[in-house]
């Protein structure tokens, strides 16, 4: 076992602190070029006599965010920026600004829809992919986080379900990797399907909410839909969110009763509040000040405004996460289980969201 | 010895999300999208 002494903790501190700095300044400065690149695209496209910017910006940030990732690996920097490099903690910040958006009664009637539509694309999808990783015979493990990501939100389930059941750092890796590979060509053509099959903006949201696996592609794909998708995609995407630590829970039960038998550890239900998504109440508290009419209009755009910007910068770190190598160690098989989910995800998605969005509760945003 | 109290980032990001929207309530300082707006016509 090798001991830290304590210079070398302070040399690492010191080095995790001046790559986020420098990777700040680096993103600022993407997200800066994303802005102006996005406008200039826009005009381009009105020029030529289109009515709307197919290449929305989280399109142009993700390209612009590979493009970045390929150039530090180049060069040997990538992991002196990578402490800046937090899709998740910028795009929550976004998410409770978005809260400015949407009143209290539309999350409420979303919320429960998204509720209900969370409750069954979770457990079938859950429990398919851990049917199909049995059948081409995943470790228990990998199958476990495999099917957390699938069904309910990529990383951020991966992680909640690795710490249940012990998984391997590897395993996570593989799986964030997978995560952010089938996510960005989803974030791109779902929104084209929706376009073909005339969805409306709700059920197109609450299809993408339901079927992209991290919450990042989810906000883009409705972003480049309509505005309305944004919102729904977003509401129902935290609907499935707040199921992780239900979750994360029952996966610590099965492993430590059944797979690790012998450990003798007792997982606590408190884990369920652990995992629970905070961002999501501050989502909900700040719908219910707008809803009150706390903020005057010129509040609310500027809002929407820092919520544009945080958005960018978290896709922008989507193109930066990526990593191909990761999915090329892992092997075929466990990429063919993640993508016989995805496409049962897909279909099962589409078909309750029409029920639960476009019959049972249909357009009200 | 007792561990300082270390924030998830799930808890950090709920906090600044509420400080920012707080100090927008406030002041309604808003930042342009784009900000400089150099390449459109």
């Amino acid at each position: 076992m090798t001991a830290t002494t304590p210079s070398m903790s302070t040399t690492t501190v010191a080095a995790r602190r001046n790559g986020f700095l420098v990777g700040m300044i680096m993103l600022i400065v993407l997200t800066l070029l994303v802005a102006e690149l996005d406008k200039w695209i826009g005009s381009q496209f009105k020029a030529n006599g289109f009515a709307r910017n197919p290449l929305e910006y989280p399109l142009t940030a993700v390209i612009i965010g590979l493009i970045a990732n390929f150039g530090l690996r180049t060069i040997g920097q990538y992991q002196f920026v990578r402490p800046a490099i937090r899709t998740e903690f910028y795009l929550k910040i976004g998410l409770i600004l978005l809260g400015a958006r949407i009143s209290l009664g539309d999350l409420l009637k979303i919320g429960i829809g998204g509720l209900l539509q969370a409750l069954v694309m979770v457990v079938s999808v859950f429990f398919f992919t851990w049917w199909l990783g049995g059948r081409l015979k995943l470790p228990e493990t990998l199958k476990a986080i495999m099917a957390s990501a699938v069904s309910i939100c990529g990383v951020s389930a991966a992680i909640a379900a690795a710490g249940s059941v012990q998984a391997k750092k590897e395993e996570v890796t593989y799986i964030t990797a997978l995560v952010i590979l089938i996510a960005l060509p989803l974030m791109v053509l779902m929104p084209v399907i929706a376009d073909a099959l005339h969805l409306s903006p709700t059920v197109a949201g609450a299809w993408f909410g339901g079927n992209i696996d991290t919450t990042a592609a989810v906000v883009g794909a409705g972003t480049i839909y309509a505005e309305q998708a944004q919102s729904v995609a977003t509401v129902v995407k935290s609907a499935q969110n707040v199921l992780i630590g239900f979750v994360a829970f029952a996966l610590a039960v099965y492993f430590a009763s059944v797979v690790n038998r012998d450990s003798g550890e007792k997982p606590s239900p408190s884990m369920i509040w652990q995992r629970f998504p905070k961002f999501v109440l501050g989502f909900a508290l700040v719908s219910i000040f707008v809803t009150l009419g706390a903020f005057t209009p010129a509040a609310v755009s500027a809002m929407n405004n820092a919520m544009q910007w945080l958005f960018t910068l978290a896709f922008i770190s989507i193109g930066l996460d990526f990593s191909i190598r990761e999915v090329r160690q892992a092997g075929w098989r466990p990429l063919l289980v993640y993508l016989g989910a995805t496409v049962f995800n897909t279909v099962l998605a589409l078909i309750v969201a029409y029920l639960i969005f476009g019959v049972l509760f249909p357009p009200a945003v | 010895m007792k561990s300082p109290i270390r924030l998830s980032e799930d808890w950090l990001a709920t906090i600044i999300g509420l400080l920012l929207v707080l100090l927008i309530a406030v002041t309604a300082v808003s930042i342009p999208y784009p900000l400089f707006n150099l390449l459109a016509p």
